[in-house]
């Protein structure tokens, strides 16, 4: 589920205003936030790469009698209700929460993005309505849009992607047209539209490069919720259809076992959890290195 | 005994780059009465000493050194002393009164407050002190201010709000940070009569602080200036203007176009090279590297500040040769041949030009519709290689004339001519030709490059546009177009935020010319800009003008600068023409009233200038809703009666194109303009 | 102000009306045949032909979505498919419930939000801010059920102190009955909450205090606590209560997700149950239910901020 960090919603409120944000990246091993932040989602990168290659046991192999078992030395995170080895499950599942929310978000980057370059830039009617717009799907509560979205199209891989991208297009296009509309007044565009440049050349030369540490590091931050969606959308069984070891259901169907073996919900939680604080500490610590160089 | 006596104070600011030293071995005494002009540059730690005197510094700050108040030590106080102290007897004005002041509070409630909180006062006797307060800034309808909320007030009626604040309790020390800096002339004009006036009243102490020389000129008793964070010159207000003996105080007096200084007779005097970073100072002298006059013993030891003559301190080595000032003189340079004389065939031609603002209407149609009227017909013509100046108050319409004609706002009505070409054609619709024969330089050097884009892409794009040279001659080109403007080949692949202001300006420049235009829009270029800067720039634009046979339309609101650049001058109020024609019959009777206001409102660098005070009333009406007849009839001094209301006021030409929309016949404004008028404090 | 109040509820109207139509197209558009939807693959032809006969899937899209509005508007919400029964007063039942649930969290986040983001403002850099900080990033990092998850190990697994499940009988809350039983469930959305609104309280504040105004203040030689007090926190203030408002519409998402974990009977558990089981009329209803909701607490929000900034209320 996704909490709307960057967003104003209908309120004339200018206080959370997006700073500038431009990023130099060797820089970023100056920032300890950002680098522990970076640290941990490149634990689950490899997790995903090499996991196949590491894990004791398969998804499936199920061991009869050992049901719902805390830690132990043959199953190092335990076991599910069905015998099988928690660990195993745990790392080959980091292969779709590693790939699924960048996807999402990189599709709704890449709409919000247009949207919001478009509405700034050109303002008018189709700005009015484009945005009128967008604030009335923000108005929707994320999670519900997910789930009647899923419900429609079913749930697969694919879908989940659409799901989450599209209720995160109007974020996006919301803080895009932000930045376009504070770039466009700047005198370095009025100077580019004297030189009679194309509005091509001024959306993406002038304006865009001004607007990308922002974009990146909200679309980190995004990235993070995403993954917190696919894990709710998970939690309330409209995730991957079994048998994908998705955290959320694992999560979910360990809830039952709780008060036997909490280790068994604990352990996908806080997987998912360690996702959603690298991205939020690696955005906190780039934002922190923008700002420390003004 | 000295109400305020600082002795060597220094304040360190600890930073990423290292510790900047923002003021060093600073001593100062202001007596009883007096007002102290404390002078300099943007940077140069004047605010700092105005904060440390308020202990108000930032975490980052370490101060040491001694500031006695009434011979008690502020740096020793205890925060209950300091808080018995602040706003009681020591009170500061700021320069931005709109952001001093709570936007959540209404002005009763702080200006009681600062009564209440110092004095045994009941909320009724309080409330009747603020009023009282409040009549003696001269606000109009007291009552009503005080159950505004700040936003509700124009910029010049929050200023005399935070005046009545500081003075509620008659401190013993005022301290006044740039008071007027941000407000329009005519509103600075009547703020500065006010403070000469409660100065005199209320027999406080004033520590006066402005980059601005005219101002100090008029407000102060003592002055002082500060360089780098030093104070190098000390001397009474009349010794210091007459006989300056610091190079960097003669430097800032000759950067300023002086009153009568026209650009066909000189060039104005600019200090090369930039101020030290104060993280990095050299050793010796701090001005050395910039200073004319400079010797090796400068750079080996540091001046410390001696006395020149009673009390007159300089910190200089060479006081003695500034005072003769061969070298300094040698350094203004003659002017380049002038331009042809005007009366050519008409590069640009502008007639009645109007543009409208849309205002923005509810989606559902609620909301009134109705049209901002920021430039309603206006007209005046361009030779080539001529400059015209457009001046006005900020809200005028003058910049958007500029953007009107650059295309970049769409015109409403009226017939804009300029090389052949029809310019009252949106920007998308002109041909590429049109465009690179008018350029534009902005405002805003921190918004006018694109900070991703290396001085050489910025360069090279309208070299490629408009097609000037073959791509392998590009840099070459962009070379030569860098030292046109004094930069060099090292600028190529910096980006602007390694550059000045200053630089950054030259670098626009560069930009506007690179295509070979007829005309360069100048929309503020040198506003935001230090005065020593501003001098360089407006030489460049200059010798450019006369090099590249560009004719320039040159907006400002500095009419110093106005009168020293162009060759004609149109006088913009409400959106209207007020008054154009060559610049020496603008500036000399007979006047438009609003000229005339416009220019007894400029503080000038002398401390003996006749002001012929001339001052407007209240604030500028809406665009939206301008006032019926003559615009100006609201606010003018000299309105005769109710045509002025009814009737737009006729042309009246007083021949070589010099035209007064007024009701007034010439002569009788000449008359009543040359009379020499007593100086009138309102 | 009557502008303003006639300007709002006319975007309100707005907004409910495109958001209808978008639940509608959704949910029967994009999914070409509902009665399949409903009623699953294995189904008979005939079953789904007699299904869309009986709740009008077959005829056209305009005058089924003008009678779904028109009969919501009435406060008739259809019939389940899966219960067989008027969706109405079960709908009704379980919005109190959530209301019951969410008053209990926002009485959590309000003031404690607030608070520490005021702390960790004044005391920027130093260790109150950094521990406020440290538990902000977390807390807006946690997703619900992740909270829920850590909440019932701690305080079901561990200290047994808690009910780890909140099921009532018989669908109705009794504050005296229940009120354990809210604690958990409500502690999770508060805590998930409390982070966000603590963040921007915290930057509002910091700004706030390094305002030309501030400095005004402290220079009239007025205490500490009255610059705070009066000064700083009414401007302060400003962004986040009006941030508290439009977090209502976050809130009730999470609700569908904690409710969910708790076996609580809200309005959300029955949108997650009606998503599951592919219950049209349930879902259609139940979100359209929540948007009027959200549509009337920014209401409330827009009237609070304009109450609370002079520089709005008196334009």
């Amino acid at each position: 589920m996704e909490k709307p960090l960057h967003q104003p919603a209908n309120f004339p409120l200018t206080v959370i205003r997006p700073r500038r944000v431009r990023i130099r990246w060797r820089r970023v091993f100056r920032s300890p936030t950002a680098l522990i932040g970076a640290a941990i989602l490149l634990f689950w990168v490899v997790m995903a790469l090499v996991g196949p290659a590491i894990v004791p046991y398969g998804i499936n192999d199920s061991e009869a009698g050992a049901v719902w078992k805390p830690p132990s030395d043959k199953h190092i995170l335990g076991t599910d209700g069905l015998g099988r080895d928690l660990f195993s499950r745990l790392v080959i599942g980091a292969g779709q929460m590693v790939t699924l929310p960048p996807l999402a978000v990189g599709l709704a980057v890449l709409l919000g993005t247009s949207v919001g370059l478009l509405a700034g830039y050109r303002g008018g009617w189709f700005d009015e309505i484009v945005m009128r717009l967008m604030d009335v799907l923000m108005a929707f509560p994320v999670v519900m849009l997910y789930l009647i979205i899923i419900v429609a199209i079913g749930a697969s891989a694919v879908n989940v992607v659409v799901a989450v991208a599209v209720a995160t297009t109007p974020a996006i296009s919301r803080l895009v047209r932000g930045l376009v509309l504070d770039l466009r007044n700047r005198e370095f565009v009025a100077a580019a539209r004297m030189r009679g440049e194309s509005t091509a050349y001024i959306l993406f030369q002038e304006i865009l490069p001004n607007a990308a540490g922002p974009i990146l590091v909200d679309g980190l931050v995004r990235i993070g919720y995403a993954t917190f969606s696919i894990g709710a959308l998970g939690f309330l069984g409209l995730g991957l259809p079994p048998p994908n070891p998705d955290w959320g259901r694992m999560a979910s169907e360990a809830r039952q076992a709780i008060i036997l073996t909490p280790t068994a919900a604990l352990f996908p939680s806080l997987a998912i959890a360690s996702i959603v604080v690298g991205c939020n500490l690696l955005a906190d610590g780039l934002r922190e290195l923008a700002r420390s160089e003004e | 005994m000295a109400v305020l006596d600082i002795q060597s104070l220094n304040v360190n600011y600890r930073g990423r780059r290292g510790i900047a030293r923002a003021v060093r071995g600073l001593s100062l005494t202001i007596g009883e009465g007096e007002t102290y002009g404390l002078v300099g540059e943007s940077g140069c730690g004047k605010s700092t000493v105005a904060l440390s005197i308020m202990r108000y510094l930032p975490k980052q700050a370490e101060a040491d050194g001694q500031i006695l108040f009434q011979g008690q030590d502020l740096m020793q106080a205890s925060d209950a002393h300091l808080r018995h102290l602040r706003g009681n007897r020591i009170a500061m004005v700021y320069q931005d009164p709109q952001a001093s002041l709570n936007p959540v509070l209404t002005i009763e409630k702080q200006l009681t407050e600062v009564l209440l909180t110092h004095q045994n006062y009941s909320h009724a006797e309080a409330r009747q002190r603020a009023l009282a307060m409040l009549e003696r800034v001269r606000m109009p309808d007291p009552e009503y201010i005080l159950r505004r909320y700040p936003h509700q007030l124009s910029g010049g009626m929050q200023q005399r709000v935070v005046i009545a604040m500081a003075l509620l309790l008659n401190p013993d020390l005022v301290i006044m940070d740039e008071p007027t800096t941000g407000l329009d002339v005519t509103v600075e004009a009547s703020v500065l009569d006010l403070l000469e006036g409660l100065r005199r009243e209320f027999k406080m102490a004033i520590l006066y602080i402005s980059h601005n020389l005219g101002v100090i000129a008029r407000i102060c008793d003592r002055v002082g200036v500060m360089y780098a964070g030093e104070l190098v010159e000390q001397a009474d207000k009349q010794a210091l203007f007459a006989q300056p003996h610091h190079p960097y105080t003669v430097s800032l007096l000759r950067c300023l176009p002086q009153r009568g200084t026209r650009h066909t007779d000189e060039l104005l005097y600019s200090i090369p090279g930039r101020v030290p970073p104060l993280t990095d100072l050299p050793p010796g002298c701090v001005f050395a590297a910039r200073c004319p006059l400079v010797q090796p013993a400068c750079t080996a030891g540091v001046p410390a500040l001696e006395s020149v003559g009673s009390n007159h301190l300089a910190r200089c080595f060479r006081w003695e040769a500034v005072r003769q000032q061969p070298a300094l003189a040698a350094a203004v340079r003659p002017a380049p041949a002038s331009a042809p004389a005007a009366g050519e065939s008409s590069l640009l031609s502008v007639n009645h030009l109007k543009v409208y603002f849309k205002q923005a209407a509810g989606l559902l149609g609620w909301g009134q519709g109705g049209d901002v009227k920021s430039v309603d017909d206006v007209s005046f013509s361009l030779a080539p290689q001529q400059t015209l100046g457009i001046v006005g108050e900020s809200g005028c319409g003058k910049s958007t004339i500029a953007r009107g004609l650059a295309g970049l706002t769409a015109v409403t009505g009226g017939a804009v001519t300029f090389a052949g070409h029809d310019f009252t054609q949106p920007i998308e619709r002109r041909s590429q030709n049109a465009l690179r024969q008018m350029q534009m330089v902005f405002q805003n050097p921190d918004s006018t490059l694109n900070p991703r884009h290396t001085i050489r892409k910025t360069l090279s794009r309208p070299l490629r546009r408009f097609k000037v040279v073959p791509p392998e001659q590009e840099t070459e080109h962009i070379i030569g177009l860098l030292r046109a403007v004094n930069l060099d080949e090292t600028y190529l692949d910096r980006l602007p935020r390694q550059l000045s202001g200053g630089e950054k300006q030259r670098v626009a420049i560069a930009r506007a010319l690179a295509g070979g235009p007829q005309l360069v829009l100048c929309d503020e270029p040198i506003s935001a800009l230090d005065v020593s800067v501003q001098a360089a720039v407006l030489n460049l634009l200059r010798e450019l003008q006369q090099e590249r046979k560009v004719a320039l339309l040159f907006i400002s609101h500095d009419l110093n600068v106005v009168r020293y650049l162009a060759d004609q001058v149109v006088v913009i109020y409400l959106g209207r023409v007020c008054e154009s024609g060559p610049t020496e019959a603008i500036f000399n009777p007979p006047y438009h009233p609003y000229t005339e206001a416009l220019v007894s409102a400029i503080p000038e660098a002398n401390p003996n200038a006749a002001s012929h005070a001339i001052r407007l009333e209240g604030t500028v009406p809406s665009p939206a809703n301008p006032p019926t007849g003559c615009r100006f009839h609201t606010r003018c001094p000299r309105k005769i009666g109710a045509i002025c209301e009814t009737h737009e006021p006729p042309a009246q030409e007083t021949g070589d194109g010099h035209t007064i929309y007024c009701h007034i016949p010439l002569d009788e404004l000449a008359a009543m303009q040359t009379a020499e008028k007593p100086v009138q404090h309102l | 102000m009557l502008r303003f109040i006639l300007r709002r509820l006319g975007t309100m109207l707005l907004t409910m009306l495109v958001l209808s139509i978008l639940i509608f197209v959704i949910s029967e558009v994009v999914p070409t045949d509902p009665a399949l939807k409903i009623l699953g693959r294995e189904s008979t032809p005939q079953a789904r032909a007699a299904l869309s006969e009986k709740m009008g899937f077959n005829r056209p899209l305009p005058e089924r979505y003008w009678n779904w509005i028109t009969h919501f508007v009435r406060g008739d919400f259809g019939e389940s498919y899966r219960l067989g029964a008027p969706i109405q007063p079960l709908v009704a039942r379980r919005l109190t419930n959530s209301l019951f649930l969410a008053a209990s969290a926002l009485l959590i986040i309000i003031p404690v939000s607030l608070l520490l983001g005021v702390v960790a403002g004044l005391n920027e850099g130093r260790w109150p801010d950094r521990v406020i900080s440290i538990g902000s990033l977390l807390s807006i990092s946690l997703p619900d059920f992740v909270m829920g998850v850590l909440l019932i190990t701690i305080f079901s697994w561990w200290l047994k102190v808690l009910p780890a499940d909140s099921s009532l009988r018989g669908d109705n809350i009794d504050l005296a009955l229940h009120g354990r039983k809210l604690i958990l469930p409500a502690a999770t959305a508060a805590l998930v909450l409390i982070g966000y609104i603590a963040r921007v309280t915290r930057v509002s504040m910091i700004e706030v205090m390094a305002s030309p105004y501030i400095r005004t203040a402290v220079l009239k030689g007025l205490p500490r606590r009255t610059v705070i007090v009066r000064h700083a926190l009414r401007n302060a203030l400003i962004a986040p209560i009006a941030i508290i408002t439009t977090q209502i519409n976050w809130l009730i998402g999470g609700l569908i997700v904690i409710e969910q974990l708790f076996n609580y009977p809200g309005l959300g558990s029955l949108f997650a149950r009606a998503a599951l089981e592919n219950d049209l009329p349930m879902i259609e209803a139940s979100a359209m239910t929540a948007i009027v909701l959200i549509v009337l607490s920014q209401l409330i929000a827009d009237l609070l901020y304009s109450a609370l900034n002079p520089r709005v209320r008196l334009s």
